[in-house]
């Protein structure tokens, strides 16, 4: 089967950015499926877009995500750089140096609950098959049903009577590598060796701070061999995701890399993400306004060099409270939490490049909603999609009324009036559930009685689309596979939600998560876009922004620069103006 | 701040002394962490994370960089030292050292009541003092082949055991004679370093041309060539597709592909100039025809030259373009459009290595290359890295003696000569910031001590010996850690980099003044020092 995807390459780049890329290749993880009696749905995803087979010296398959993930030294606590899937065993490391040699270890605590599991579980997998890899090309045939060669795995957190286990991980969970699933390939963790993880003393903070770090020859050379490396064997390229911390260093270092992409892989799609957690433990005027600055300066490198741009929290880029949100209890100062909400969103929008057969490519995608270089695209979700248990597709849109059915992670880019063009996404809606079983009783409207009479998910909402956005160009796609929630996705639904994610009156009982959800996503360009980057660019005049000022400066900021990112984002502001 | 110290000038002096204090214990913490470091029996650091990453190193930048380091003048002390590294790449260990000794020496006699401004202008007289001797006791020879692996050696041997150190420091120095080219700034990074977990650290070797971890991606593309014609280029053999008008999303499989041949057409005329060129400078000889190229090259296209027995590698890295033609001759072409044999370059041998899921190209046998591959052996990451690091200190080592055009004795030899000066100096040094002097030319001999306390000898009885053995022997001596006697370092061939010794000297007064001057400090950066 490889060789046949349309492969895309993701980077994470930064904390917060790892963080959503855990949970989003947690989802995927754990969405394989390793023999065909397990296949609930029929196949639809093809992981070898964002997932690559290889190989170890050992001669074993291996199955990892296409993935360079950048943070800090420091910052990985109890994973291994390298990983273990290559690793290989040698004698004994004699040391050959003739002196003294000491032996220093940090202490790093203890690993969570959940990655103890997921260690047992692993070496059962190995005791009982030798082989620790995924090899999920098998499960696309049906010869997997018969020879379960490599060994059926539960999930880690299921027991052998299929029970799952409840972890609650909201307060152990301090970096991403605590809740990790998959394995990743030696090459992916690319550490910045100039800073460290949560150092006070030298915040990795300041835009510059990151350009720098990417242009220094050591770190430029090692990043140069770790793209190369997940790049060149790509035979059909569709592009790269990129995700992107916009308010710290992380963006300056994002800035400067997608610069160099941009000339290498002309064509080829480059969609960024970027991404702020709800809220901050440190929240000074100083603070605020350096994470402004740096989020303007994020922005503008981003969207001189990115095909789409999507900005993305569930706060404000610069202020105010996190968004409320039906149906779901999220801390919004735990980034464990947010970070759930936006990778299951991020797993839902990008479903129509990297579907079986797949219909659009990345590229047409990041074109089609990018018109007249309004680089900057929103994002709306549903999660979960408020289908009540025993309701239908079709009385769930209706109950929306004049509303959209989804709530905006860009910030200020929430106006329904201002869509020009959107690829939405639903999936997760059981086909027998499309229309309420009993539509003929009852008041219904006339919208309703026309939905009603199709026969597929992508007809309904094809057409739902057309009625409550005349105006926007709508693309759709219905998948059946509903989004994997179970541990270690946090657990932010709110009692009436089940087990299977619909809305209940019955309260989930206590012992039970909810497993799988339907969702709806909306990626939308919007001409509200320009609310956010004309706020952008009013609060630095209006901050006092003096203060931190000469940091940026010292880190290399000329003197026209900032006055110049303005200038273009006002720019591309106005891009959004013409024609509305 | 003024009106204060008028009233209260006692307040200030204590809080200055208090924060001097602060200062001295932070650099004599670091001090204590690095000095088991220095020289070639100092003591190999093995770190180890919490999750179980493994780091081997003696190198005191290396240290400094894996270090938590949360205390402000802790941290300044091992930014400059650093920097030591980025400008010179070496002496980290010994700038942090001195900077120690100088506010230790410094302490006791401010202890004694001097004013810290005339510990400093002591220093100042010094270190100008100290340079002199320093470029009186330049040996200024000609920087052959013999006396750059002395230095490369040296150098390696701090920093891996010797049966390594000797046979990687010849290769260094082979390196950097091969890049160098007359009239031109010698630039390092002509010298790739590529890893490969394989074997063992001995087999480590440099390849007079260039080793790319990749290769070809066609069943049917030769594996080993010979004699071969190199085309380097930056140009798109993919099939790109035309702007998509924005009305339409997801067109179905069938529409695609319709528009994937009418574009393919383009990429097919790039790719027969290729195929045109290898007809015609390969037509009728045995040569063989290599296109290494910096943009992609797709399945369709890779099948088109594979036909014609075309070895052609994709998405080459960037950096390796300009070493490429630096190896092989030729010009990295940006277009294909008038494509002659003057574009491209030669090499005798290029073969593929599989090693697990890597693949290697070797670009061997070239001509008269002027870029070179150090290729990196060992059975495990942190020996590629150990070696790696060591590597860079050597090509550095080898480089400051090229451009300095001289060595300096080392194994402690300067330190002793310039204790010696300085003492004779003082004399001539007016009023109480003699004792500066004094101060600076005792914090001096950390060096040859700490060599050598490392090596498990008496540190007075080896300096008492090598200061005794300089004043008979009437040249510079340094320690023989093996004997504890005095040796002659240019005969044993233990030298280091002049640029090294100065920026040593340059950095560890700056900072040294600095902290004493701390009042200043403490108004700028108190705030800070709560970490
Ligand atoms: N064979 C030798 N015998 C005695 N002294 C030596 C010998 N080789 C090197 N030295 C001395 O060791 C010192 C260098 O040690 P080392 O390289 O460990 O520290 P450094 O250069 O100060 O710091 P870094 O950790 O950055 O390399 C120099 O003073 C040098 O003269
Ligand atoms: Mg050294």
């Amino acid at each position: 089967m490889a060789g046949s995807a349309r492969e895309v390459v993701t980077l994470q780049i930064g904390h917060y950015a790892n963080f959503v890329g855990t949970h989003w290749w947690n989802i995927q993880d754990s969405s394989f499926v390793y023999s065909a009696s397990e296949m609930v749905y029929p196949k639809e995803i093809n992981h070898d877009v964002l997932f690559r087979e290889g190989h170890n010296l050992k001669g074993e398959i291996t199955y990892t995500p296409r993935l360079i993930a950048f943070d800090l030294k420091g910052s990985l606590r109890m994973l291994r750089q390298e990983g273990e899937l290559y690793d290989i065993e040698t004698e004994e490391d004699n040391i050959k140096w003739a002196g003294d040699t000491t032996l220093h270890k940090v202490d790093t605590g203890q690993k969570n609950e959940f990655l103890q599991d997921l260690d047992k579980d692993q070496d059962e997998d190995i005791a009982v098959t030798d082989v620790s890899s995924k090899d999920i090309d098998t499960l696309d045939t049906q010869e997997a049903a018969t020879s379960d060669a490599h060994g059926h795995v539960a999930p880690p957190g299921v027991d052998s009577s299929g029970v799952v286990k409840l972890y609650d991980l909201d307060t152990s969970v301090e970096v991403w590598t605590d809740y990790l699933r998959p394995h990743l390939h030696p090459r992916s963790i690319h550490l910045v060796q100039q800073y460290q993880h949560h150092n006070e003393l030298e915040p990795f903070d300041v835009f510059g701070f990151g350009e720098s770090v990417y242009r220094h020859h050591s770190s430029h050379t090692e990043v140069e061999d770790r793209l190369h490396f997940f790049l060149e064997e790509c035979d059909s390229l569709q592009g790269l995701h990129i995700l992107v911390d916009t308010y710290d260093a992380f963006g300056g270092l994002a800035s400067a890399m997608l610069e160099e992409l941009a000339d290498d892989y002309v064509n080829k799609g480059l969609l960024v993400f970027g991404v702020t957690p709800a809220s901050f433990h440190n929240n000074t005027m100083r603070d605020n306004s350096q994470r402004l600055l740096n989020t303007l300066l994020s922005y503008g490198g981003i969207t001189r060099h990115c095909s789409a741009f999507v900005p993305l929290t569930l706060g404000h880029p610069v202020k105010t409270p996190p968004v409320t949100w039906p149906n779901l209890q999220y801390q919004a100062d735990l980034s464990y939490h947010t970070s759930a909400i936006l990778a299951s969103s991020l797993d839902t929008v990008t479903l129509p490049h990297r579907l079986d057969g797949q219909s659009c490519l990345l590229s047409q995608m990041t074109q089609a909603l990018t018109p007249a270089n309004r680089k900057v695209v929103t994002l709306q979700s549903s999660l979960p999609l408020p289908m009540t248990e025993t309701g239908s597709f079709v009385d769930t849109l209706m109950s929306c009324g004049d509303q959209l059915p989804w709530l905006p992670l860009t910030p200020m880019c929430a106006s329904q009036s201002e869509m020009v063009a959107q690829s939405v996404v639903v999936r997760g809606v059981p086909p027998d559930r499309l229309k309420s079983a009993h539509a003929s009783h009852g008041r219904h409207t006339a919208q309703q009685s026309v939905l009603d009479g199709y026969t597929t998910t992508q007809e309904v909402l094809d057409q739902y689309l057309q009625d409550v956005c005349p105006n926007t160009l709508s693309a759709s796609l219905a998948v059946r596979t509903p989004c994997k929630v179970a541990a270690p996705f946090p657990h932010i639904f709110s009692s009436n939600i089940n087990k299977d994610g619909f809305l209940s009156p019955k309260p989930r009982p206590s012992m039970s998560g909810v497993e799988t959800t339907p969702m709806m996503t909306s990626l939308q360009s919007n001409t509200a876009v320009r609310h956010l980057l004309d706020n952008m660019c009013t609060e630095v005049r209006r901050q006092d922004v003096a203060k931190v000022f000469h940091r940026f400066v010292d880190a290399g900021l000329e003197a026209d620069e900032l006055s110049e990112t303005v200038e273009s984002l006002r720019t591309l502001s106005e891009y959004y103006d013409a024609g509305r | 701040m003024s009106a204060i110290k008028a009233l209260n000038p006692k307040a200030e002096v204590a809080r200055a002394a208090q924060a001097l204090a602060v200062n001295i214990s932070a650099a004599k913490g670091l001090q204590d962490v690095l000095r088991t470091n220095l020289g070639p029996k100092g003591t190999m650091k093995m770190l180890v994370s919490g999750s179980g990453d493994i780091k081997l190193t003696k190198d005191g930048n290396v240290l400094l960089h894996e270090m938590q380091i949360q205390h402000p003048t802790a941290s300044l002390i091992a930014r400059v030292a650093t920097a030591q590294d980025d400008i010179t790449g070496d002496g980290t260990t010994s700038n942090v050292l001195i900077i120690g000794d100088l506010l230790k020496q410094a302490d006791i006699y401010i202890a004694e009541g001097l004013h810290p401004r005339l510990v400093t202008e002591g220093f100042d007289l010094a270190k100008t003092k100290a340079l002199q001797v320093l470029d009186e006791m330049k040996v200024q020879k000609e920087m052959n082949r013999e006396v750059l692996v002395n230095v490369a050696r040296t150098s390696l041997r701090t920093k891996v055991y010797s049966e390594l150190a000797d046979m990687l420091a010849e290769q260094v120095v082979d390196a950097v004679l091969a890049i160098q080219r007359e009239g031109e700034p010698l630039d390092l990074h002509m010298v790739e370093i590529q890893e490969m977990q394989h074997k063992t650290d001995m087999d480590t070797s440099l390849i007079q041309g260039l080793v790319l971890d990749h290769g070809a991606r066609h069943p049917d593309m030769p594996k080993r060539v010979e004699n071969a014609f190199i085309l380097t280029c930056n140009v798109s053999l993919e099939y790109e597709k035309s702007e998509v008008n924005s009305g339409f999303f997801y067109k179905s499989a069938a529409e695609r592909e319709k528009l994937v041949q009418a574009e393919r057409a383009f990429t097919d005329a790039r790719v027969a100039k290729v195929i045109a060129l290898k007809k015609q400078v390969c037509e009728g000889n045995d040569r063989s025809f290599v296109v290494i190229n910096q943009k992609g090259i797709d399945p369709m296209s890779l099948d088109m030259m594979a036909k014609e027995g075309i070895l052609a590698l994709r998405r080459a890295k960037r950096r390796n373009m300009e070493r490429l033609v630096l190896a092989c001759g030729g010009m990295a072409m940006n277009s294909l459009d008038d494509l002659d044999l003057s574009c491209l370059g030669e090499a005798g041998l290029v073969y593929e290595h599989i090693l697990g899921e890597d693949k290697y190209t070797y670009v061997e046998e070239c001509k008269n290359p002027h870029s070179v591959t150090m290729l990196i052996k060992g059975p495990n990451k942190h020996t590629l890295v150990q070696i790696k690091d060591a590597l860079h200190d050597g090509l550095r080592a080898v480089k400051n003696a090229i451009e300095d055009g001289c060595v300096i004795p080392g194994a402690g030899a300067f330190e002793i000569a310039a204790h010696a000066a300085l003492m004779k100096f003082k004399d001539s040094v007016k009023g109480r910031a003699r004792l500066g002097v004094q101060a600076y030319a005792d914090a001096l001999l950390i060096i040859p001590k700490v060599l050598a306390q490392n090596s498990g000898l008496d540190a007075q009885d080896a300096i008492v010996k090598l200061q005794e053995e300089y004043v008979s022997a009437g040249q510079p001596v340094g320690l023989d850690i093996v004997t504890g006697e005095a040796l002659i370092p240019v005969d044993a061939g233990i030298l280091d980099n002049y640029r090294v010794k100065r920026q040593i000297l340059h950095s560890c007064t700056i900072i040294a003044n600095n902290l004493l001057l701390v009042d200043e400090i403490m108004r700028a950066g108190m705030s800070s020092l709560k970490g």
